[in-house]
């Protein structure tokens, strides 16, 4: 009976692993760069680089609102950060479904043109939707399911775990190094796997899991979210009142963080006697992700609630899926998820590989399963990492006029991935395809750093003298991996059918 | 399972148990959860918010679970059976508390 549990959990492992592995490990690859995405977009925006937001001027930026928003219904205003230098702005009128947005100088409130860029933006919501919207979401929800279901079969089948975890065999055979390489990325970071998938789909309950808001809350998840996070609201009065300071508010709200500062400020019916001002204070120093809110009377400036997500269970909900959007300020910490999260990513790709090495030496002719599946592998690992090569560069490379820039930055990226995925599919021999994208990848990757040297003042050269670690690291990551791809295609290069017969009927832990 | 080795895969019994685990398995979850949400002793967001984490533990349970059930009819079976108890219990449940 436990030899067939064994075989059923393996061969779950096996099939989920393998159909959900693709979309897997995109959503895990652009999860690693959505660690540093305010990162990505700083960089992407080199018009901001040179911004000092060491004085923020709060009156400045209201008066830039009270001309740009004037008849709209809600105001944001983002406060600069270690990770964003500019105040970022937003306006919705009452008749749109859009905001609009703007960057402005801290200090003067001056707008500043920028780039038109989604930055690391993109990588953010493609790692959750896929570009799919809702669909995306259901289909990214369903791979986290797959993928918590595959860590737990996974440590089922491979029950000689502590013994090896100590093994990695990069010169036995072939197969075993490649099994040993996913087991130590599994192993050795199992519980980050676990919490960042069960995290993920946490944050995305109300989709998901919907039953308690169906039963208790009649389907009104705007309820439940008014109820959860005890936000003020009330309907315009429809009589005109001027606003009350916001900077005075911001300092009022920021006297209850003890010592918290301001992430953001909201403005509901700006300019109406009814007005509501929220404070929040920025996650920077906390795990918990719903953070302390500070309300007003817009127009008197009165004080009117001071929220603190306390409860206990909410907390914990906050803590949750803080640490799966890590917006607290840590360096290290940061780091420590970005190399995790690219164990992660490393072992939804050697798991991948497995199942194509594992049956490579059973069949001497390949079905037509068997090259779909190299094919993709191709184009899901390699395609995408050239994808966002291309991605990079199209940033630097499209002139900062065009129209519709941040489209045609992405669109560079669809179009990209897609002829890998051509490619892949035309090229006979699966090493050929291999060697080729990921040689396409190392180049571009090493190019990011000159093309940066070729359009903007703020290269490596510059910044690396001068300390500038934010912009320098996304350069000499870039070139890093350009010199770990170009590695790996010289690697594919290498004849690799070179394995014993002896060593293709395998024992061990590939049996279990 | 033992003979899904021995004998070859028949795939309507593979679309079956995918099917028990995937649908069965999400029904299941789904009215456990509603349940769990009305009968929890505790203030009703924070009722709301247990439930709902511990639903993905639960689904992945379920999965599991059905895949190791000794053939497909029986993951069904123990899947719905309980979904259809759970259902009895928080509907009239909502019902009542106004919902």
């Amino acid at each position: 009976m436990k030899e067939s549990f064994t075989q059923s959990m393996d061969w779950l492992h096996t099939w989920g692993g393998l159909l959900f592995g693709w979309v897997l490990f995109t959503i895990f690859l652009t999860g690693t760069l959505t660690v540093f995405d305010k990162e990505i977009t700083f960089w992407m925006q080199p018009e901001l680089h040179h911004v000092d937001s060491a004085h923020v001027n709060i009156k400045a930026v209201e008066q830039q609102l009270t001309r740009l928003g004037s008849n709209s219904d809600r105001w944001w205003i983002e406060l600069p950060s270690v990770r964003t230098p500019a105040v970022t702005i937003f306006w919705q009128r009452d008749d749109q479904e859009n905001f609009e947005e703007r960057w402005l100088d801290p200090t003067t409130g001056e707008i500043l043109q920028v780039r038109d860029t989604r930055g690391g933006d993109f990588f953010y919501r493609f790692h959750y939707s896929l570009h799919l919207n809702r669909t995306g979401v259901w289909i990214v929800g369903a791979s986290a399911m797959v993928m918590l279901v595959a860590l737990v079969t996974g440590l089922v089948i491979h029950h000689r775990i502590f013994k090896d975890f100590f093994s990695f065999r990069p010169r036995a055979t072939f197969h075993r190094a490649w099994l040993d390489a996913h087991n130590v990325t599994s192993v050795l970071v199992l519980p980050f796997h676990f919490v960042i998938t069960f995290t993920g789909l946490v944050i995305f309950w109300t989709i998901y899991m919907p039953a308690g808001i169906q039963f208790l809350y009649g389907g009104n998840s705007d309820k439940v979210f008014h109820e959860l996070e005890g936000h003020l609201e009330r309907e315009p009065a429809r009589s005109p009142a001027a606003l009350a300071s916001l900077s005075d508010m911001e300092r009022q709200a920021r006297a209850h963080w003890n010592g918290g500062s301001t992430e953001s400020i909201e403005v509901q019916h700006p300019g109406d006697r009814h007005a509501i001002v929220n404070v929040s204070r920025r996650a920077a120093d906390r795990l918990a992700l719903m953070s302390d809110r500070v309300t007003f009377d817009g127009a008197t400036g009165e004080l009117l609630q001071v929220w603190k997500g306390e409860l206990p269970v909410f907390t914990t909900y906050s803590v949750l899926i803080g640490l799966h959007y890590i917006w607290f300020d840590h360096d290290a910490i940061r780091w420590l998820y970005f190399g995790m999260s690219l164990a992660a990513t490393v072992m939804i790709a050697t798991g991948l590989l497995l199942w194509i090495i594992k049956r490579r030496d059973r069949h001497t002719e390949r079905p037509l399963g068997f090259r779909i599946v190299e094919s993709l592998n191709v184009a899901v690992v390699a395609g995408l990492l050239v994808a966002i090569a291309v991605y990079f560069v199209a940033n630097r490379l499209l002139p900062v006029a065009l129209p519709d820039r941040a489209d045609w930055e992405m669109g560079a990226f669809f179009l990209v991935w897609s002829l890998c995925t051509t490619h892949s599919v035309v090229r006979a021999h699966s090493q050929q395809a291999w060697r080729e994208q990921l040689s396409v990848a190392a180049l571009l990757f090493a190019l990011i750093p000159l093309c940066n040297m070729a359009t903007i003042d703020s290269h490596l050269l510059v910044t690396l003298p001068a300390g500038n670690w934010r912009l320098a690291s996304v350069d000499l990551l870039c070139l890093l991996a350009g010199l770990l791809l170009g590695w790996a295609a010289w690697l594919v290069n290498r004849p690799v059918e070179q394995v014993h017969p002896s060593s293709a009927s395998l024992t061990g832990a590939e049996q279990a | 399972m033992g003979k899904r080795t021995r004998s070859p895969l028949s795939w309507k019994h593979v679309a079956s148990r995918v099917g028990a685990a995937a649908l069965g398995g999400y029904a299941f979850t789904y009215a456990f959860t509603a349940c769990l949400t009305l009968l929890l002793p505790l203030p009703r967001t924070e009722a709301l918010l247990t439930a709902a984490m511990l639903s993905f533990l639960l689904y992945a349970g379920a999965i599991i679970w059905a895949f190791t059930a000794a053939t497909p009819w029986r993951a069904w079976l123990g899947l719905l059976a309980p979904t259809a108890v759970f259902t009895a219990i928080a509907t009239p449940l909502a019902l009542a508390m106004g919902q």
